[in-house]
């Protein structure tokens, strides 16, 4: 092994991030050559004195205490049957007229069962697709591989949905492809990144699969109908294709999330 | 109501066992990331709020850790940096990879320079030269050096590329050691050589 090539590899030996043939070629040119050797030492005593310097943590109870408390309070408001920003029943009502007051609790009623039914709507057929895009599936290595399962959601969407995949906005790079199931329908789950942003594409064989609460939408581009939601976490857009639903779920609310419709068209 | 309280009493102590454990780690990375105490602490509690919100996804017997660092860069990115960001125009091209080995390399091998800069250079100083590389850096190399996440581990967290990863590792090295000699050289411990 030449210096060039051992320093080429510098970092990973020192991260332990270089396999195990590298490592050992790396640490045999290390015995003889006192320059690479020296290199090598400062950077791990640099990394360690980082480290070192700089890894103090302060102990955080009280900010325990506070999320736990936080958690509880949160618990309190989902056993009221209250969505989060909907805080309808937290406060108490004081009236003086007992009509008043009667009035008031049953248009309250009716907004509750309202906002309950949408509530229970939302949980059922929009968090499913929120959830799987902020999940780590990916954690063991092979599902990171998006070639793996690449072949076979093509099949699906070709053979199964009548549809053919496109060309995805250029600068985003697919990072990992999978099956997911989805209120009992089988849906391709694409996810995709540019820089820090993360997209997931949902394709499903879904034609009565209804997302509730949706505004319509045209996309200006290709004019095509779609819908969109903003949730808390995430912006959703959906668009049907024949009898395929498509999905497109990102945490990051800044992406024009219309660029990804050409990634499927009719075959 | 009894047996849907009790679930909720055994998610709440699962919750605190597997991820309220993480605490430290997280604040740390949020100090490091938003650079001050009040958002830091903002940050972890909203990343708890978020992963107690998702937990019947987290997949029991997978990495919780790196899953919560995952919510947490997430929500960083969204919610805090907007508010600080500022441009990032990085110049490394004048930085060598040997920078700080060069330097001090060139002070002469009569004393063990190495050895005498990292035992002057002060925790705060270190703590300040990492606040003050650019983001894209920062949080790479504090997820590294400091939580000792692997190159998968940090690109699943961030969504980059691995080699995305490793190259903003390297470059971030590059920026904290000239950062650090050059906070040497000003605080006079080190007296730099005539060019």
């Amino acid at each position: 092994m030449t210096c060039e090539e051992a320093l080429k590899r510098l970092y990973e030996v020192i991260d332990k991030e270089a396999s195990q043939i590298d490592t050992k070629e790396v640490e045999e040119h290390l015995r003889h050559c006192r320059s690479c050797m020296a290199r090598y030492q400062f950077e791990d005593m640099f990394k360690t004195f980082v480290i070192e310097k700089a890894a103090s943590v302060s102990k955080s109870e009280d900010l325990k205490a506070k999320i736990l408390s936080k958690i509880q309070q949160a618990e309190t408001d989902h056993g009221n049957h209250n969505h989060k920003n909907e805080p309808l029943f937290i406060k108490p009502f004081r009236f003086r007229m007992v009509y008043l007051a009667a009035t008031a609790a049953l248009i309250i009623c009716v907004v509750a069962a309202l906002a309950a039914a949408k509530l229970y709507r939302h949980r059922a057929f929009v968090v499913p697709f929120e959830k799987d895009h902020m999940a780590i599936h990916a954690m063991n290595v092979s599902d990171l591989d998006p070639q793996r399962h690449l072949e076979e959601v093509r099949r699906f969407v070709t053979n199964d949905m009548h549809l053919v995949m496109g060309t995805v906005a250029p600068e985003y790079v697919m990072t990992s492809c999978c099956f997911k199931e989805m209120q009992g329908k089988k849906f391709a789950h694409l996810r995709f990144a540019k820089g820090d942003s993360q997209i997931s594409l949902f394709i499903g064989q879904a034609e009565d699969v209804k997302l509730p609460d949706f505004e319509p939408a045209t996309c200006s581009k290709s004019g095509m109908a779609y819908f969109k939601k903003d949730c808390d976490d995430c912006r959703m857009i959906y668009w049907r294709l024949g009898n395929a639903l498509v999905v497109v779920v990102s945490d990051d609310k800044s992406v024009d999330l219309t660029q990804f419709m050409p990634a499927l068209a009719s075959l | 109501m009894s047996n849907q309280s009790s679930g909720e009493d055994k998610k709440k102590e699962r919750f605190e066992a597997e991820a309220l454990v993480h605490l430290d780690a997280l604040s740390r990375t949020a100090l490091r990331m938003t650079k001050n105490d009040g958002d830091a602490d903002d940050l972890v509690q909203d990343t708890f709020m978020k992963a107690y919100r998702f937990w019947d996804k987290f997949e029991e017997g997978s990495n919780c850790r790196a899953w919560l660092f995952k919510i947490m860069t997430n929500i960083f990115i969204n919610n805090y940096r907007a508010k600080t960001r500022q441009p990032q125009v990085v110049d490394l091209e004048d930085v060598d990879d040997d920078f700080l080995f060069g330097q001090l390399s060139a002070l002469g091998p009569s004393e063990n320079p190495e050895s005498h800069f990292f035992a002057k250079v002060f925790d705060d100083d270190v703590k300040k030269a990492i606040d003050e590389l650019p983001e894209d850096f920062r949080l790479v190399v504090v997820l590294s050096f400091l939580e000792g996440f692997s190159y998968q581990e940090i690109a699943e967290i961030t969504g980059l590329q691995i080699g995305t990863v490793k190259s903003r590792l390297h470059r971030g090295r590059k920026l904290l050691q000239k950062q650090l000699w050059q906070y040497a050289v000003k605080n006079g411990f080190i007296k730099e050589p005539a060019q």
